[in-house]
């Protein structure tokens, strides 16, 4: 059998701390902590992160792992619906300050102190606000009714689209909306990822009859465009790296409970959540991280799980 | 007799550091009503990490059973609201009716 040695020309290193400048492929052996440890790589996997305070469903995610946000949702229908919003610091999460209504299934995008939240159900038709990391601030509204709406950018620039009660997205330019032409393909319950120039909007159900679509639709500013499909159909719901480039994302449709990652021309498969779920909060600045707060199982919960891919450290054991 | 796929327990989680990325990549990991978690069978690390949580195990049957109650008391909570918080109305998404869980061995 052959050797690391023979494999990689040198032994495996002993050494008190994990080496920087890591080689995927590396093995070594960590004196301090008494484990070998290999640099990998990783298609993509989920951990348990802190718990909401309170468990919820469609409420809204924006921000990333290290620095995520959370906004209203609910434990039912319109009444339920909540002004809460939570700042997440890649441990627990903390109380912020609460939107100008209560509202669940809207558009979030953008960092902590340049959230857009636009539409969504239980606030005024089309009612939108927007934050700076310390106050929220109502804008103008949408035009419509902007149940389901899912968008990409921030507050200062955005584009959201796919609301249940509109076929046309608006871009958001800072002071105003601007109505953009219909978008080939009708849908709700999508995810929506990139910027206000440059977004994709895929899965989710069609308007016309509910049934369960794999469209990846992109926006450039300008026009529609559509793209290699997802592997699977169906509700996506914000469970998506909102803030990363439409080039490179994951996806966690509700069905099946795996997740699925664009390169930039094609579609892999990744891990699952343990706790599978719809209408959680989803977000993340790139590929290799995000996460997902609250959903529906049945039942409504609380749990956060975070994402990973990438080169990632292992350490080696023996089952 | 037949090969165990999994194994089970029952654990809370805590949050950061119950499951992390390390155990992901090496375990399924599945979460059940009651705190129950499907984790591989005959596997160190499933075991490492079943320690590591202050998991107890449970049998099949047992997990079932904690399941079936959970899962009960769920059905008649939802039951028991109002029908037009579980009657949906166009495009307009509810909660629906826990259904039942059937645990693999």
């Amino acid at each position: 059998m052959a050797t690391y040695y023979d494999i990689f020309g040198q032994k495996v290193q002993y050494l008190s701390s994990d080496p920087a400048n890591l080689t995927e492929g590396q093995v070594w052996y960590n004196s301090t902590s008494n484990t070998a440890k290999v640099q990998g790589f990783s298609t993509g996997v989920w951990s348990s992160g802190g718990s909401l305070p309170t468990a919820l469903y469609g409420q809204q995610g924006a921000g990333s792992t290290p620095a995520g946000f959370s906004m209203g949702g609910g434990t039912g229908p319109v009444p339920s619906y909540v002004t809460a919003t939570n700042t997440y610091d890649g441990t627990s999460w903390t109380a912020a300050p609460a939107m100008t209504f209560s509202s669940a299934y809207a558009a979030a995008c953008g960092t902590i102190p340049t959230t857009m939240y636009a539409g969504g159900d239980g606030n005024p038709p089309g009612a939108s606000n927007t934050y700076n990391g310390t106050s929220w601030t109502s804008i103008t509204a949408l035009g419509f009714d902007g149940y389901q709406l899912k968008g990409a950018g921030n507050s200062a620039n955005a584009f959201v689209a796919q609301s249940y009660y509109s076929s046309s997205g608006r871009t958001w330019n800072g002071s105003s909306w601007t109505a953009s032409p219909t978008i080939p393909q009708h849908n709700y319950a999508t995810g929506a990822v990139g910027d206000y120039n440059d977004a994709s909007f895929l899965g989710g159900k069609a308007v016309s009859d509910n049934s369960g679509r794999n469209d990846h639709i992109n926006w450039n500013g300008s026009a529609w465009t559509t793209d290699t499909v997802m592997p699977v159909s169906g509700d996506v719901s914000g469970q998506i790296s909102n803030n990363a480039p439409t080039s490179n994302f994951w996806i966690h449709p509700s069905v099946p409970n795996s997740t699925l990652i664009w390169n930039g021309s094609s579609w892999t498969t990744g891990g699952s959540l343990s706790t599978s779920r719809s209408n959680g909060a989803g977000a993340g600045s790139t590929v290799a991280e995000g996460f997902i707060a609250g959903g529906v199982g049945p039942p409504t919960t609380a749990i956060t799980e975070e994402f990973v891919s990438g080169p990632q450290t292992q350490t080696i054991t023996t089952s | 007799m037949a090969h165990k796929t999994y194994q089970y327990c029952v654990a809370e989680n805590w949050g950061k550091g119950f499951i992390t990325h390390d155990d992901s990549r090496k375990l399924e990991f599945r979460s059940f009503p009651g705190n129950v978690w499907r984790v591989n069978a005959h596997n160190q690390d499933a075991n490492r990490w079943i320690a590591g949580v202050n998991g107890t195990h449970k049998t099949l049957s047992e997990a079932q059973a904690i399941v079936d109650a959970e899962v009960t008391q769920a059905q008649a909570d939802w039951d028991a609201l109002p029908a037009e918080q579980k009657a949906p109305s166009a495009g307009f998404e509810v909660i629906t009716r826990p259904e039942d869980i059937t645990l693999e061995e």
